[in-house]
């Protein structure tokens, strides 16, 4: 009598190929890692101010981007979705960082203090820059950071966000209108000494 | 056309970069103090500029992709991102069916139950139902048949090991069943019929007798004849 087998073809391939798969995405990763790395860390440094804490943020991003990196359909768009996860991880630190400021503030009597070579290395017009950044809306603040970040052209942030060029040139111009008002007066004080 | 009406189109010159109007550029020539206004807003732009991109263009750390790909490294080896919340959740669960089993209202009408009830007998129950003496509670063994018989009958959770004696009782009923066993337990007689001992063999509790159908046997009709004399002498 014939014995009869039920044989799953594609469960067999799977398992074969899964490895190899695997391989190919971490290759494929990491020759986005070396590309898009440094303006992760770059957009959460401009977010942060702070390089220890933009590392941290921009590893979090790439693990994340990563982890759900073969669920990306369009590879291309990797920079864009990149900017963006690290973007908003850097600004919920940032707010987390300003709420544990102030209950440090209210709760210890000596907070810490800034050393010589942070006064020096910030310019008080650098300070001033710095507050105003963080007061200017989100979708502001992101399309600056990245005109600003290793000379990204207009043409090219709009590639980034997938936003239109005319969209982005409004953004950066109320930005830097917004950010000139806030400056314009500390710039003169600066200017008198 | 006032100075002022000036000073938006020159500060938006400014911001965008581009190249000022004609009309900016002729006002310009004519008025010293918007060509200085203008002059002050590219020396803002140009600072905020600069500060941007050197707030924006910071140096990367050395460290930095190589504990990304260490990252990278640990994050594809490790055998599941949810293995943590699995060995969470299979710890609370065990931590549930602990407190459950060990809570203090379920351990104290076990030992209500236990206290009334004598001290188990650890020998086998013929041997404790031979050496005891008539009147004493066979109860071991009693309760190990009675035990194992409900466990035929029903499926109980939680039972104790075989050679304890063990009463069924629900567990609403428990304690008021402890305390008659405790008010009866110098009757002794009353706690033997309460605990009476179940036959070993659970088939003798079954076994009906078959039933025996006798051979029908047919018998003429003389003796009714001759019982009947009356009969015979009408007849003749």
């Amino acid at each position: 009598m014939q014995e009869l087998v039920l044989i799953q073809p594609g469960r067999t391939a799977e398992k074969e190929f899964a490895p190899e798969a695997a391989a190919a995405t971490r290759r494929e990763f990491e020759e986005r890692l070396l590309e898009c790395g440094p303006l992760a860390f770059r957009v959460a440094r401009g977010v942060l101010r702070n390089s220890a804490d933009a590392e941290d943020v921009a590893q979090e991003a790439l693990l994340r981007a990563y982890r759900r990196f073969e669920r990306l359909r369009d590879r291309t768009r990797f920079r864009a979705w990149l900017v963006r996860i690290a973007f908003r991880l850097a600004i919920d630190r940032a707010r987390s960082s300003k709420r544990r400021e102030v209950r440090e503030t209210l709760w210890s009597e000596s907070a810490p203090r800034p050393s010589t070579e942070d006064l020096a290395a910030t310019s008080e017009f650098q300070a001033h820059l710095n507050r105003a950044m963080d007061e200017l809306p989100e979708k502001h603040r992101l399309v600056l950071l990245l005109a600003a970040i290793e000379g990204h052209s207009v043409e090219e942030v709009a590639e980034m966000l997938g936003l239109p060029m005319g969209t982005v040139k409004s953004r950066l111009f109320f930005a830097r209108k917004q950010l000139a008002e806030k400056l314009r007066c500390h710039a003169k004080n600066i200017e008198k000494r | 056309m006032p100075c002022q009406e000036y000073r938006e189109a020159l500060t938006e010159a400014a911001a965008t970069g581009s190249a000022p109007s004609r009309e900016l550029r002729s006002h310009f020539d004519v008025c010293e103090s918007c060509r200085a206004a203008f002059s002050e807003e590219l020396q803002l732009f140009a600072a905020i500029d600069t500060g941007l991109r050197a707030a924006a263009n910071a140096e990367l750390p050395p460290s930095y992709l190589p504990r990304v790909r260490a990252s990278l490294e640990n994050d594809s080896a490790s055998p599941g991102r949810w293995m943590p919340f699995l060995i969470f959740a299979a710890s609370a669960a065990i931590v549930l069916i602990v407190f459950i089993a060990a809570r203090p209202g379920h351990r104290r009408s076990n030992e209500l139950a236990r206290q009334a009830l004598p001290a188990p007998s650890r020998q086998k129950p013929e041997t404790s139902a031979q050496s005891e003496a008539p009147g004493a509670p066979r109860v071991a063994a009693s309760s190990r048949s009675y035990h194992a018989e409900a466990r035929r009958n029903s499926a109980p959770a939680n039972f104790a090991s075989p050679a304890q004696p063990e009463v069924l009782v629900p567990p609403e009923e428990r304690e008021a069943f402890a305390r008659f066993i405790g008010s009866q337990s110098e009757r002794n007689e009353v706690l033997v019929a309460v605990v009476a001992p179940a036959p070993d063999n659970a088939a003798a509790l079954l076994s009906v007798k078959p039933l025996e159908i006798l051979e029908l046997e047919v018998k003429p009709l003389e003796a009714t004849a001759g019982e009947d004399p009356d009969g015979a002498e009408e007849k003749q």
